[in-house]
């Protein structure tokens, strides 16, 4: 096939072009330069993110045993014990939507809330979002130790509260229900801040003439609220949505330092009973099995979102 | 084929990549004679006792040399396993009882049979009669233990003297230091505490969490009770003894309120209670507190008096390149010699060692009446736990179960033979 394109006739002045094998040669050696720049990237890709993400795929087809060294293939049976034969799993999985839902709602709902209460430059505005900002820049590990210990049944902090106005707290960290609410919240609290920052900086980026133009045609304060600026601020929520749900599908400190992941497996999300079986009872080919589902999960709840996002986000 | 000349560059860049790799994470590269050998310590005094005798065994064994390795004991089974499952395995390393069961029945921990019982220099019968309970398997040893450490009663003198309690070692020397006695003690004294402190708690709270077997042994024992029974495989935690021991822990914490509740963070060696059980490794605790503390043994039950010990262990590793070598260093580091020049750190499971326990024990925390009255025969008569070979999955089946037992209105019986009836299949008893 020849090329229908007319040849550009040369420019006055310009530099007669250089032979076509130096050029090749120039570009072959740039482009080489340009690979072994990127080599180190690469590699780490390769080594870090890609082998491992391969190594797992390939793992969760196999009955190994990372302690006592014993692989052997499985084909899909830890897929099918996981599915059929293993009520932990789906106990934990429920456990895990219980938690993305309560943590994504609560984010959510709070930090937009505050994002609109800050908005007015009301006086100490600035005071408040350092104090629900100051848990954002806080070791998670600090933060989950300290509610540990003011969630204690008995002597606990938010107890002694509760007993102040008569009413006796439950044993927080000890009991099914209220364990999985702690973790919940706490973990919850932890990013309100940062989430109520990404709605700030939205809520500021919203043209005044929108809302002084909502404003003339009458619309009140909910109005305004309801039909204009919660609707400009979809594709921020939609993001704080996504990030905090990838977020609480990847959660493992909380649990791991406030419960355990009990009492009786109440607050075993499904990353923690990964870590469980693959790393205290060392079942490294079920583990990886569990992880892919993980996987799975995150990818098709992130893509399902990404795919409604046409019917509720309006960005022009 | 301009595809093929455009992926060209990133093949180059991909086998680039990959040859550095490969020159960086190959194979192990130590020499014949470099061993290396794990531990969780980090404790300079006692990587120095370690690096003295390594060094000593180097001098005797010509080109060899020996490195050790101090793994956080958190991460100490996590990276072990995965130096084992690559070609980093260690030579020689330390191990917990639980883990050196497993390991021995998966077949990675070298015999050390024949090196220790062909050497009539080094003793084998010196050692404890429960010494190799968790070590030997089908009558072949697989670990020695370093560290055979009985669990004692520690009490806050202070807190019984205020409240006009008896001392509990003398009651001991009577025959009456016994669990009912413990919880009327207990009764007695929970009023006088303050906000916060109880008057008892288990073993560093761990009854709540993962080392509940162990912490619950010896109250199970001394009613005659146990986890189960290793000969023949039975779960015995729903027998009427194990039932009735749960049952007055369970009376403490939940109707009486004497005992550490879960969730609670009081600390006896903080001053929150006035009785616990604990070990010789944990005394370190005490320095710096304000209060005096004595020592005895174990409460004893209807079942009669128990001796309980928790043990850690040398392995040589079976897929060592050096494996004849390490036997020889695992043995070398566990004769009458070397045990004696741990013991400070670690109790031994040798008699003869135990015979100088007075002179070992000198400058130890422990006072020298507690050395030959707890310490002593803590160690000669204690029975460790004896673990199943698939512990970690029993443990992940019945932890979870467990934890029902943890509020006040759990039916003690019911939980405890729910657990029974999910890991008796696990229990299988010894082949033949």
């Amino acid at each position: 096939v020849t090329s229908t394109f007319p040849t550009a006739p040369p420019r006055a002045g310009a530099v007669p072009d250089r032979p076509p094998r130096r050029r090749a040669t120039r570009r072959a050696r740039e482009a080489l330069t340009a690979y072994l720049l990127i080599s180190p990237q690469v590699l780490g890709l390769l080594l870090f993110v890609i082998g491992p993400l391969v190594g797992v795929v390939v793992l969760s087809f196999t009955h190994t045993d990372l302690l006592y060294g014993t692989s052997r293939p499985a084909g899909l049976a830890n897929f099918t014990q996981l599915a059929s034969g293993d009520p932990t799993f789906w106990h934990s999985v429920g456990v895990t939507v219980v938690f993305a839902t309560g943590l994504v709602a609560i984010n959510v709902v709070l930090s937009l809330v505050l994002a609109l209460v800050l908005d007015r430059n009301l006086r100490g505005a600035g005071l408040i979002l350092t104090l629900v900002f100051l848990p954002v820049v806080t070791s998670q590990a600090a933060w989950a130790v300290v509610w540990r210990f003011l969630l204690q049944g008995e002597g606990g902090t938010v107890n002694q509260l509760l007993a102040a106005v008569g009413v006796t707290g439950p044993n927080w960290l000890f009991e099914p229900v209220p364990a999985l609410a702690s973790v919940t919240v706490v973990a919850a609290l932890k990013t309100v801040g940062l989430k109520a920052v990404i709605f700030l900086a939205a809520l500021r980026s919203i043209p005044r003439e929108v809302v002084e133009a909502a404003r003339m045609d009458g619309a009140g304060e909910w109005q305004l609220h309801r039909r204009v600026i919660l609707p400009l601020l979809a594709p921020t929520t939609l993001v704080v949505v996504i990030i905090t749900l990838i977020g609480s599908f990847q959660v493992f400190d909380y649990i791991l330092l406030m419960t355990n992941g009990g009492p009786a497996h109440a607050t075993t999300v499904l990353a923690f009973y990964v870590y469980e079986q693959g790393f205290e009872l060392f079942r490294t080919g079920y583990a990886a099995a569990l992880a892919v589902v993980l996987f799975a999960l995150t990818l098709a709840l992130v893509a399902g979102q990404w795919a409604a996002r046409r019917r509720w986000v309006h960005d022009d | 084929m301009i595809w093929i000349r455009r992926i060209r560059p990133v093949a180059a860049a991909v086998v680039v990549a990959l040859s550095a790799a490969a020159c960086g994470i190959g194979g192990s590269d130590r020499a014949p004679g470099e061993l290396t050998m794990t531990v969780w310590t980090a404790d300079q005094a006692q990587l120095a006792a370690l690096d003295e005798l390594t060094a000593e065994f180097a001098e005797s064994h010509e080109g060899t040399s020996i490195e050790i390795q101090s793994i956080p004991q958190d991460d100490y089974l996590t990276k072990l396993s995965v130096r084992l499952s690559g070609s980093n395995a260690p030579d020689v390393g330390w191990l917990g009882a639980p883990d050196a069961v497993g390991l021995t029945a998966a077949g990675r921990l070298a015999d050390l049979t024949a090196a220790l019982e062909s050497d009539p220099g080094y003793a084998l019968d010196d050692f404890v009669p429960a010494a190799f309970t968790n070590w030997r398997d089908d009558g072949r040893i697989h670990g020695v233990p370093f560290s055979t450490s009985p669990f004692f009663t520690i009490y806050n003198k202070d807190l019984l003297a205020a409240a006009g309690l008896p001392d509990p070692a003398a009651l001991a020397a009577r025959g009456e230091w016994t669990w009912e006695r413990l919880a009327a003690m207990a009764r007695t004294l929970q009023p006088r505490l303050p906000p916060g402190s109880y008057a008892f708690q288990s073993n560093e709270g761990a009854v709540y969490g993962p080392l509940v077997w162990t912490t619950l042994d010896p109250l199970l024992r001394s009613f005659g009770g146990a986890v189960h029974d290793p000969a023949t495989g039975e779960c015995r935690l729903d027998d009427a003894e194990s039932v009735a021991a749960v049952d007055l822990y369970h009376r403490m914490v939940f109707a009486d309120g004497t005992a550490v509740p879960p969730g609670s963070e009081a600390d006896f060696f903080a001053g929150d209670a006035a009785f616990t059980l604990t070990q010789l490794s944990r005394l370190g605790q005490l320095e710096g507190g304000d209060f005096a503390w004595g020592v005895t043994a174990l409460p004893a039950g209807p079942g009669g008096p128990v001796a309980v010990t928790g043990q850690s262990g040398f392995v040589a590793f079976e897929d060592s390149p050096n494996r004849d070598l390490a036997v020889e260093l695992v043995k070398f580091l566990s004769t009458r010699s070397s045990a004696e020049r741990l013991a400070q750190f670690y109790p031994p499971a040798r008699n003869s060692v135990l015979d100088e326990a007075g002179t070992v024990y000198a400058d130890s925390v422990l006072p020298a009446q507690a050395v030959q009255d707890v310490l002593v025969p803590g160690i000669r008569e204690g029975e460790p736990f004896p673990y199943p070979a698939i512990w970690r999955q029993v443990r992940g089946i019945a932890e979870p179960v467990f934890d029902r037992l943890w509020t006040p209105d759990a039916e003690v019986p019911a939980v405890l033979g729910d657990i029974c009836e999910q890991i008796t299949p696990l229990l299988e008893p010894p082949a033949g």
